[in-house]
């Protein structure tokens, strides 16, 4: 049976949808990100940490997924700090944990949602799990002053974390003080 | 032949809209081909550092073992500590055995316990075997006393495809002293 769609959005039911000359519908669509999605939901977060002294081979952030219902998607990441070295951004299992605990930040701040997930900031109880990724932090030197320069790891909505899973970001190198990582992930259904 | 408006199905009332051009009104939430295929355990990670990298070696390189799946690349990440140039390559890889060091793909859905039906090597020493499709240039930032490598982010949009027994690798003109870092995220697709 054929039908044909009509406008009763507007009380108009003259108005009916073209099927073009490709057999296609002709829509017009507003397209609007995975991650804002989530927001609307409540279910977008940040976890942030600053300004510890790691040492070498330390994490700067892990968060782990505690929910059994839902995957954590990690979106992206912010890193600086104050030594040029490698970063690696690693994926696996919690250990026992030792460090600063982060709490989760709603990015929808009409929302009462909170982040089950645990996270943690210079961390050293965890044992680095399967490295998807090294990366490296900057350092521009000009005119003999340093300066850290943030960059940015979008990992394309591709690291996905189920129940007990963990994503971290260990700086390799011994940095003197001070450091920016922050992780922004969603949740969605499993 | 039958008119029908659609009306929400959650029993909101609200009925869908068709404007004046005759469209009709659509929201949608895009999602990458590389999240989707990661949610079905398909998107894998393959990294590579620090090896001691001839000239006319592969510092990575991916091999497709599927005879029924495609092996989409993503994108890569690459930093090495000289500047010079970075070829990209492709390479049917048909008779040949890929040397180096085994590198194994990390599924990046962590619910999954899919393997990446491929082969991966590090300081591989088959280049001679690929064909060139992108060369890169890799800069150093020298400012005072400090020279830096930055890393460099090389989108492919999903447009590099490898059948079975096809590879994609990264091969560093100039050797480098002692450090690199290569990372191939890809995903497979079903012919």
């Amino acid at each position: 049976m054929d039908i044909q769609i009509v406008n009763t959005a507007l009380g108009d039911s003259t108005v009916t949808a073209e099927v073009n000359s490709d057999h296609q519908l002709s829509c017009k669509g507003v397209g609007v990100t995975a991650i804002h999605e989530a927001t609307l939901k409540g279910d977008a977060y940040s976890w942030n940490a600053i300004s510890a002294d790691l040492a070498a081979e330390d994490t700067a952030l892990i968060v782990c997924n505690e929910s059994k219902t839902k995957l954590l998607v990690i979106h992206k990441c912010y890193i600086a700090c104050d030594l040029a070295t490698a970063v690696d951004f690693h994926v696996g299992e919690p250990g026992t944990w030792a460090g600063t605990a982060v709490t989760g930040v709603n990015l929808n701040t009409s929302s009462r949602n909170i982040a089950s997930a645990t996270a943690y900031a210079d961390e050293t109880g965890n044992t680095q799990g399967s490295i998807i990724l090294t990366g490296t932090s900057c350092v521009h030197t000009v005119a003999q002053e340093s300066t850290a320069e943030p960059v940015t790891y979008y990992f394309d909505d591709a690291v996905i974390l189920a129940e007990h899973d963990c994503f971290g970001v260990d700086v390799i190198g011994d940095i003197a003080a001070r450091f920016e990582c922050t992780i922004i992930g969603y949740y969605i259904d499993a | 032949m039958e008119r029908v408006g659609i009306l929400d199905g959650t029993g909101s009332g609200n009925a869908l809209e068709v404007n004046s051009d005759n469209q009709v009104s659509v929201r949608t939430v895009i999602v990458s081909a590389l999240h989707n295929a990661s949610l079905k355990g398909d998107a894998f990670a393959w990294n590579a550092v620090s090896a001691n990298i001839d000239t006319t070696d592969n510092m990575i390189i991916v091999n497709n073992n599927s005879s029924t799946r495609w092996l989409v690349i993503d994108h890569v990440y690459v930093k090495g500590d000289i500047a010079g140039q970075i070829d990209f390559k492709l390479a049917d890889t048909t008779g040949l055995t890929l040397d180096g060091t085994a590198i194994t793909g990390v599924n990046l859905n962590r619910g999954s316990t899919k393997i990446a039906d491929a082969t991966a090597k590090c300081d591989d020493t088959q280049s001679a075997a690929t064909t060139v499709f992108l060369t890169y240039y890799q800069h150093l930032a020298v400012n005072a006393q400090t020279t830096t490598a930055g890393m460099q982010r090389i989108d492919f949009g999903g447009s590099i495809i490898l059948g079975e027994d096809d590879a994609f690798g990264m091969d560093t003109i100039l050797e480098p002293a002692a450090g690199f870092e290569a990372t191939v995220i890809g995903y497979f697709l079903d012919k």
